[in-house]
């Protein structure tokens, strides 16, 4: 007998997700979600950004790696709370991991907690942990192509963040190509150009703090 | 690996439907999957094979249906459907193309094998 049944598969997790989001709404904390290619320059962007935006939003972080407490070690050095997130083998994080992040952090005291994905192009894409925005990250050094080759990650960003721009002489990377190839699955996200010897985009630091609601 | 995580949630949804229809055997579980996700059928099947062991879905096939990506041309509103995305418009050759679907990941159904009466 056949039953038809038309259920989402992940419904589960998109459960789980709604209600990391419904908790932290309550608390009036936003969470980002950082993903990009391994050595993309996620931790660096992190490291640069947090003591940008520490006069206005108190900031925490969620590392998500594979194994090490290497990029947690980095973090902490810029003086906010930190966990790392071991996923033991699994190349994405989900909703269960990111709980048992936040569970560990001073939620209180805290207005951003940004997650930094694990390095994969790939998984991260399929996983909604809870976020409010999506912040893909490109670096020049990976190839203007990325964005043809992994569309999912970047149509579900709320933005794109090219790196290691000041590298882009010495790489044959195309940014009017890279552009088309975002637009072709995202027609809204705003992109920024980076890179860690730079200051921010002024509107960059705008746009993340659009987002951040800081608590009265 | 995310194909496991899938599998498992699969598992879960085949689950609850049988035990909702009172069914004690599920022969088989249709997926569709967009082409836009990036999931590998094969990678997909070895992971229901590990997490279906020593379940009421051991042995069950799990059929998977690839639902293809769909574009739409801003220039010339050409709809076009394919396995990967095109980043030309196949009928006028403009780049400005913008994906329409193909993200689908749902269970569309499961079969049952029939439970034989006891009653005659």
């Amino acid at each position: 007998m056949n039953i038809e049944v038309l259920r989402d598969i992940q419904e589960s997790i998109n459960a789980d997700a709604n209600d990391i989001r419904a908790l932290l709404d309550q608390r009036v904390i936003r969470m980002f979600n950082l993903m990009g290619g391994d050595g993309c320059g996620k931790t660096r962007l992190l490291e640069r950004l947090i003591p940008k935006l520490a006069c206005d939003i108190r900031c925490a972080v969620l590392e998500g790696d594979i194994t090490t407490t290497l990029d947690a070690e980095r973090i902490a050095c810029v003086d906010v709370p930190v966990v790392q997130l071991q996923t033991g083998g699994c190349c994405h994080l989900e909703p269960s991991l990111i709980r048992s992040g936040l569970d560990r952090l001073p939620l209180d005291d805290v207005d951003v907690v940004f997650v930094e994905n694990v390095g994969n192009l790939v998984c991260p894409a399929e996983f909604d942990i809870g976020e409010h925005a999506r912040i893909a990250v490109l670096s020049v050094t990976e190839g203007h192509d990325k964005p043809a080759k992994y569309p999912l990650l970047f149509s579900r960003a709320d933005a794109v963040v090219i790196s290691k721009m000041d590298l882009l002489d010495h790489t044959n990377f195309d940014l009017d190509q890279c552009t088309r190839y975002i637009r072709t699955v995202n027609r809204d996200a705003p992109i920024f150009e980076d890179s860690a010897v730079w200051n921010f985009d002024p509107d960059f630091i705008d746009w993340v703090l659009s987002h951040v609601k800081v608590k009265t | 690996m995310h194909e496991f995580s899938i599998a498992r949630s699969i598992c879960r949804i085949a689950f609850e439907e049988a035990e909702k229809h009172g069914a004690s055997c599920i022969t088989t579980v249709c997926v569709e999957v967009g082409m836009m996700r990036q999931v590998v059928p094969e990678l997909l099947r070895t992971a229901f094979g590990v997490a279906s062991k020593g379940t009421t879905l051991e042995g069950a096939v799990l059929e998977i249906h690839s639902v293809p990506i769909t574009t739409r041309c801003c220039s010339c509103n050409h709809f076009a459907s394919c396995e990967t995305l095109p980043l030309q418009c196949d009928n006028c050759g403009s780049n400005d193309v913008q994906f329409a679907g193909g993200n689908d990941l749902r269970v569309s159904s499961i079969r049952i094998a029939e439970e034989v009466s006891n009653e005659h």
